[in-house]
């Protein structure tokens, strides 16, 4: 039960500050006057990816941000759970709300007429073909996740999480967390790097595990890399949704992202197979949902919304300083889309 | 500071071998736009918005593709991910999508037999440029595990039993075992400590923390290792690595003059004298019993069994030194 509660949590939370956030900003875009309210209104499908994946960035950067204050206050682990349950029921409460009063200004402005997307194109064989060839690569992939073998080099993160769990019986009331080295559960001899101290993965899986009372290995191995491909998915439907205005190209860009996430591995740009084994790490996370997010504001010109995982970033991975992925891609684009000849040329071409 | 290098240069295209396939692309794209080679003004008008991106992806594999010119990227990244993983920098899934996208209209003006068959060769062309994830290093797949290593689920019954003999003590249980259920303990629960952890050499991990072990945990380790590979108890080529440690403080009375079972003896009480509470080694056809039984009633110890699969083929003894 709690474990349906746990998929519940994962895959519908998101949906509220991403709808939120979606409503935010056709009010502002509707109040500017760039667009008209019925043609501004896209598919449900689409709408869903859209606030499913903003949703899922905003959720995070909200429980990172938590994470990071609650290690600087040297909580426990119960303390750090309370304060994600505090953050997170403000947060969802607020959007919340505001999608109540976007919804009861549209009625208000437009009356209860219901609007229609604007005339689309008919989509075709090849549009339900790909659809339900990327689906069902889908879920084969994740048919595969839980009979694959788990990655068990380098990554310490599923001994980390049991730690905090483990050391958080004994030491009710203090700090839990980095007690012991994950490795061994002997006290450190020679300490750690302050710099995991900010790290938000082991603690938002720690919590995630602690609340609902799932066994991590189950957690990590078979939740999260459901997860993850998930929002990724979606993210590429609304990357997708950006590029291209043709139906037909906006599915067929899909099942090619679908089809190189889930039948191939390209290094560290596209991770396919590592997913399957190890789909919880920090790298899934940047590399699937941050930098496509990254992208994707980029795409909409919505630099502000670049912030987002470039503040993420050194939060979720383990580094110790240096730029980001995340930030070089952003900053890279927005000084490559000012350059005069590219403007120029995209001007001309686009008319 | 993680120094940017390329010793492992094989890891490095391993985790890169996309690059200059994507690289072709980029300047094929940048030659239909810029150089209006393309006729189509569709595929011009799909990619003109986003020129930026292209520019970015061509300048981004161009960098990391060679070795020599990764460095710059590396100075600044290296720090922040391992040199394979700086691929990173390129979302390769959308970008790739986007190209292949965008140029499918090129296919309109070709045969359907021709198209077809050159929608396979493509896909099949992503499939060879791609690998199967994390390379496999040193006899270890992809996963990270060695040859013969019992999987996580196979050893559920051991982790179940050394959980619940714990529970039955206070925290401060120690214990002794072979590399795989070392791993696994910590992988199933959190409340159990182990005298080394997991891949103690493996220098990925000392970003996490800077413990190091002694000598005697590493002799301990050998040990173990050996018991489980060869599964017998008294390891008779222990005596050099023995004899680089002072044994003075140990119970020699205790062993009664046995060379037979000296060894394996003198690590029992090594690990006891390091406040080992316990004792897990794997037990199959060629583990002597006799010596089990030997060490066990000289240094009066108390032992079970425990069969996973049918005792004394894949199965564990747990040694109680407390």
């Amino acid at each position: 039960m709690k474990t349906i509660l746990l998929l519940c949590f994962l895959f519908l939370c998101p949906l509220i500050p991403g709808f939120g956030a979606l409503s935010i900003d056709k009010l502002i875009r509707e109040s500017s006057k760039k667009v008209t309210p019925v043609s501004s209104i896209k598919p449900f499908f689409i709408r869903f990816c859209n606030a499913f994946s903003i949703g899922t960035v905003l959720m995070f950067f909200v429980l990172g941000l938590t994470s990071a204050a609650a290690s600087f206050l040297s909580l426990g682990l119960s303390a750090t759970s309370k304060a994600y349950a505090v953050v997170l029921i403000v947060f969802l409460t607020v959007f919340y709300f505001l999608i109540v009063i976007f919804k009861l200004a549209s009625i208000s402005k437009n009356g209860l007429v219901k609007n229609k997307p604007a005339s689309q194109e008919k989509p075709g064989k090849l549009y339900y073909a790909l659809f339900a060839a990327s689906i069902l690569i889908s879920v084969f992939a994740l048919l595969c996740t839980l009979l694959s073998k788990k990655y068990n080099a380098g990554d310490q993160m599923l001994e980390t999480v049991n730690s905090f769990l483990g050391t958080e019986q004994l030491q009710s009331g203090t700090s839990s967390l980095y007690k012991v080295n994950p490795l061994t559960g002997l006290e450190y001899t020679n300490g750690y790097p302050s710099r995991l101290n900010f790290m938000f993965m082991p603690v938002f899986y720690a919590v995630l595990a602690r609340t609902f009372s799932v066994k991590p290995y189950v957690l990590l191995w078979y939740i999260i890399p459901a997860f993850y491909p998930f929002a990724g998915c979606t993210l590429f439907v609304s990357i997708g949704d950006v590029l291209f205005k043709d139906k037909t190209k906006k599915v067929m860009f899909y099942f090619v992202c679908v089809f190189l996430l889930f039948c191939t591995n390209l290094g560290a740009g596209a991770l396919g197979f590592d997913i399957v084994y190890a789909g919880y790490r920090e790298m899934t996370f940047v590399s699937l949902i941050l930098v496509n997010f990254t992208l994707y504001s980029c795409l909409k010109k919505k630099w502000w919304l670049a912030l987002i995982p470039i503040i993420l970033e050194p939060l979720a991975v383990s580094c110790k300083f240096g730029i980001g992925a995340c930030f070089a891609l952003a900053v890279s684009l927005f000084i490559l889309s000012k350059l005069p000849f590219v403007k120029r040329f995209s001007e001309k071409e686009v008319g | 500071m993680a120094a940017f290098n390329f010793n492992n240069i094989n890891d490095y295209i391993y985790n890169n071998r996309i690059m200059a396939i994507l690289l072709i692309a980029c300047i094929i794209a940048l030659f239909l736009i810029i150089g209006r080679i393309s006729k189509s003004d569709e595929i011009r008008k799909t990619i003109a918005p986003n020129l930026h991106v292209f520019i970015y992806v061509l300048c981004a594999y161009a960098l990391l593709v060679f070795p020599l010119t990764a460095f710059l990227p590396g100075k600044f990244q290296s720090v922040f991910y391992p040199p394979t993983y700086l691929g990173i920098l390129i979302p390769t899934v959308p970008v790739l999508a986007y190209l292949i996208t965008a140029f499918s209209p090129l296919l309109n003006g070709l045969k359907r037999s021709v198209a077809i068959i050159s929608v396979i060769m493509l896909m099949i062309l992503m499939l060879l440029c791609g690998n199967m994830g994390i390379a496999p290093v040193n006899n270890v797949d992809h996963a990270g595990y060695r040859e013969n290593e019992p999987s996580f689920e196979e050893c559920l019954p051991i982790l179940e039993k050394i959980v619940e003999i714990d529970s039955d003590k206070a925290y401060d249980y120690l214990i002794l075992a072979t590399p795989s259920v070392t791993k696994y303990i910590h992988w199933y629960s959190g409340e159990i400590r182990t005298l080394y952890g997991r891949d103690m050499w493996d220098n990925s991990l000392y970003s996490m923390h800077y413990d190091q072990y002694s000598e005697e945990v590493n002799a301990l380790y050998q040990w173990i290792c050996y018991e489980d590979a060869y599964g017998c108890f008294y390891y008779r080529d222990s005596t050099s690595i023995l004899d680089d440690f002072d044994y003075s403080s140990l119970d020699y009375d205790a062993l009664d003059g046995s060379e037979e079972y000296l060894g394996g003896t003198k690590f029992v009480l090594l690990a006891k004298e390091l406040g080992v509470d316990a004792i897990c080694f794997s037990v199959n056809e060629k583990t002597d019993r006799k010596a089990i039984d030997y060490i066990t009633e000289k240094l009066s110890l108390s032992g079970e069994f425990f069969g996973v699969g049918s005792l004394l083929t894949d199965g564990y003894y747990i040694l109680y030194l407390n």
